[in-house]
């Protein structure tokens, strides 16, 4: 037991001691942050207020009511909030329409020398025509037309100020048509178990997906730090010193815990850092909120409360996650004579860490699906899976201790075969073992 | 008691036969010499003793028990072939780790380590890496790894491989005291000058298979004086004639200036010397001896010995 004991001390000790440690720990937050903004970006960022010249070609120059409705459209909330649209209306024939757009477009966009936009540079350029409004289509020209969350903003802006004019048409009064077409908003709040718990749709799903991210970040890099630990010990032949003191399943146990530890302890600075970065932004957010950028608006999103019963679920399947999918990468280690080996031959666990990876993210929306429900009792998916469910709602406790039942059993056949794998394979040098040599290693007792 | 006792064990590995039907009795005290040309199965025969492999056939017993090595791992030490530590520990920190697995505590495995390290003049490296050392050094640092928890046997496996001359005598030395104090020593190697000044008892082993075993004066004996040890000052070349006689001479040894011969069934000393005149060599020794232990290994193990045969690694158990 206490060389067991030395075992681990002496991983983690030197596996804490090494600068890629530092660095990981330092650049994991770096890197949730990205992540965490990845989405936000990947939606296109968000301009701030915008100047937009209407070319309005339509007979009964009706730009003036549409962009009435439009200019009410702000930015921001409460005493802060800015007007969204301003607007410079060129009213002209429709045969001149082509003409005029171009005569503006130079503003769009322009310079000065030093390559700063113009305070009064425009945005972009919205033609309305007669066609266009009948036919429910106009036309933008802007700098901003790749934020799919500006686009998107003025799109909805103008159904509705479109819809209205069609109404007013019709023969509604104004007062009518904007009763009719005043904004709906879904206010949505998660319940779990009967009780609100205050979140919203938003905060759920990124629950979900903030878990799946640190799950993998957490299992997958560990799982090869034991891997490629494994090959450097073969490669030293430390290992015939080591095994000729300690059973060549302790040796491998050892290496898995001390890992493990080491990698919990920078999980724990991680979601330390997590946190203090939440409280303080969580200051700031307020301050921030309504500052004028669609940004900010979109990042102080709160973060979600995290459940105790979610954190212990997380911490259950994280542990089961790790000691099935480490001693894999250990088998596969012990396989192997250099790194390059192992690249191929990590194959099958590397596929089963990423069907658990993707398996949940199939599934984020839908915790309840056929595909979700076997995959909770599969030992691969089953850490990826549970804890993505349970973040949505709780699963019914005879479905989790079933589970948690497989899982560790599970566990206990990988641990038990890896061991078999390891006991031999640490000892061969040379040669790439074949499937029928590992078949005789695991068979011989 | 035999500390080891090794009764007709065999290991067989994907297409060859490693150690066949093996059995060596190594008795308590002295120095015991494995020997072999490469590839004769020492290090398979190492590893079986200590528990790494198990034989297919056969079993080992230590201290009398059966228990096998690595529950005796407290009254063993291990020096293997390959330098084994991790290069990117510290040099302190890898012993105390090698105690620790030897069941030393930390805080004693510390003490011992730091005496050692003075004893071969290594203090100085004690908080350096190990891959900083030289492979010399290295070497040292994994003996002083093997003897941390003064073992009752020691088990050298081609100790002297990476050694200079000067490093080699601190090592040979170390042995020597061990020895003195009561402690087995088994070492394996195929330097057959090293194991002559060293072992009290040897085995000779080619292709998994014993060809010599018991005290090396008895194996001396046995072999006979029919030995010639010549040291030529010149005209070497003039000799070679003389040494195609397989009336006088059956097999030589030659070390170009120093050559050693065995003199053919019925032959005279006196004829070949009187030849080696007539042929107008230089001669500055002519020693008729007992032959070494170098003589009598080539002897048993033939001149084959020095093509090992070509054998995948890969173990299957």
């Amino acid at each position: 037991m206490s060389k067991l004991f030395a075992i681990i001390r002496r991983e983690f000790i030197e596996r804490v001691r090494t600068k890629a440690f530092l660095i990981g720990t330092i650049m994991g937050p770096v890197l949730f942050y990205a992540v965490g903004k990845l989405p936000g970006l990947m939606m296109g960022k968000a301009s701030g207020a915008q100047a937009i010249a209407v070319v309005d070609a339509s007979t009964a120059q009706i730009s003036g009511r549409l962009l009435d409705s439009l200019s009410r459209e702000q930015l921001g909330a409460g005493a802060e909030a800015i007007q969204r649209y301003r607007f410079i209306t060129v009213a002209t024939a429709p045969d001149r329409a082509s003409a005029v757009r171009d005569s503006i477009l130079p503003s769009v966009d322009r310079r000065d020398e030093d390559g700063d936009v113009d305070s009064d540079a425009l945005t972009g350029i919205l033609v309305v025509t007669d066609t266009g409004l009948a036919a429910g289509h106009l036309t933008y020209l802007g700098k901003n037309v790749g934020s799919i969350g500006d686009i998107s903003h003025l799109e909805r802006a103008l159904r509705t100020a479109v819809v209205r004019e069609r109404m007013f048409a019709l023969g509604m009064s104004a007062a009518i048509a904007e009763a009719a077409t005043s904004r709906v908003e879904l206010t949505t709040s998660k319940v779990t178990k009967g009780k609100m718990t205050g979140e919203g749709a938003e905060s759920a799903f990124w629950l979900s997906y903030i878990l799946i991210i640190v799950l993998f970040i957490a299992l997958m890099p560990t799982g090869v730090q034991v891997m490629s630990a494994v090959v450097e010990e073969k490669s030293n032949r430390i290992l015939e010193v080591l095994v000729s003191s300690v059973k060549p399943f302790d040796l491998m146990l050892g290496k898995v815990l001390g890992v493990g530890a080491a990698s919990l302890l920078q999980l724990g600075i991680w979601g330390a850092s997590a946190v203090l970065a939440a409280r303080f932004s969580a200051g700031q957010g307020s301050a921030m909120a309504g500052q004028g950028t669609a940004g900010a608006e979109r990042m102080s999103m709160t973060l979600p409360s995290i459940p105790t019963d979610l954190i212990i679920v997380t911490l259950i399947y994280f542990a089961l996650g790790f000691l099935f999918f480490a001693t894999a990468y250990a088998a596969v280690g012990a396989m192997c004579n250099t790194v390059q080996e192992t690249q191929q031959v990590q194959f099958p666990v590397m596929g089963m860490l990423l069907a658990g990876y993707l398996g949940a993210f199939a599934t984020i929306g839908r915790p309840e699906s056929t595909a979700a429900r076997i995959m909770t009792f599969l030992p691969p998916t089953a850490p990826f899976i549970v804890p993505t469910r349970w973040s949505n709602a709780p699963l019914p406790m005879s479905e989790l201790l079933a589970s948690i039942a497989v899982c560790t059993l599970g566990v206990l056949g990988m641990v038990w075969l890896a061991a078999r794998i390891y006991r031999v394979g640490i000892l061969s040098y040379g040669k790439k073992p074949s499937f029928k040599d590992i078949w005789a290693w695991i068979r011989v007792s | 008691m035999n500390v080891i006792e090794v009764d007709r064990v065999t290991k067989r590995f994907a297409g060859h036969v490693a150690v066949e039907s093996l059995s060596l009795s190594v008795p308590e005290g002295g120095i015991f010499g494995l020997l072999g040309p490469n590839g004769a199965g020492k290090s398979t025969t190492i590893r079986m003793i200590l528990d790494i492999l198990i034989p297919d056939e056969g079993k080992v017993t230590l201290f009398g028990r059966p228990d096998g090595a690595r529950k005796l791992s407290e009254k063993i030490g291990f020096l293997p072939e390959e330098r084994g530590l991790y290069p990117r520990m510290l040099v302190l920190d890898s012993l105390i780790f090698l105690g620790q697995m030897r069941g030393l505590s930390r805080a004693n495995a510390r003490h011992r380590s730091l005496w050692w390290l003075q004893k071969v003049g290594l203090s100085d490296w004690a908080k350096h890496k190990v891959q900083d050392l030289s492979k010399g050094m290295q070497q040292k640092v994994q003996l002083v790894g093997a003897l941390l928890h003064e073992p009752d046997l020691l088990v050298l496996d081609e100790p002297f491989g990476a050694l200079d001359p000067v490093n080699a005598q601190v090592l040979m030395d170390i042995v020597l005291e061990l020895s003195r104090n009561g402690k087995t020593i088994v070492f394996s190697t195929h330097q057959m000058e090293q194991a002559e000044s060293l072992c009290d008892r040897v085995v000779i082993i080619n292709r998994g298979k014993k060809v010599v075993d018991g005290t090396l004066a008895a194996i001396k004996a046995a072999a006979g004086t029919r030995n010639v040890a010549l040291t030529f000052t010149r005209d070497r070349q003039a000799a070679d004639p003389i040494f195609r006689d397989r009336a006088l001479v059956s097999r030589v040894d030659d070390g170009g200036m120093r050559v050693e011969l065995q003199l053919a069934p019925g032959a005279e000393a006196d004829r070949l010397l009187e030849g080696l005149v007539k042929a107008g060599c230089g001669l500055s020794k002519f020693d008729l001896q007992t032959p070494s232990l170098r003589a009598i290994f080539i002897d048993k193990v033939g001149p084959e010995a020095a093509t090992a045969p070509a054998r995948a690694e890969v173990a299957r158990v």
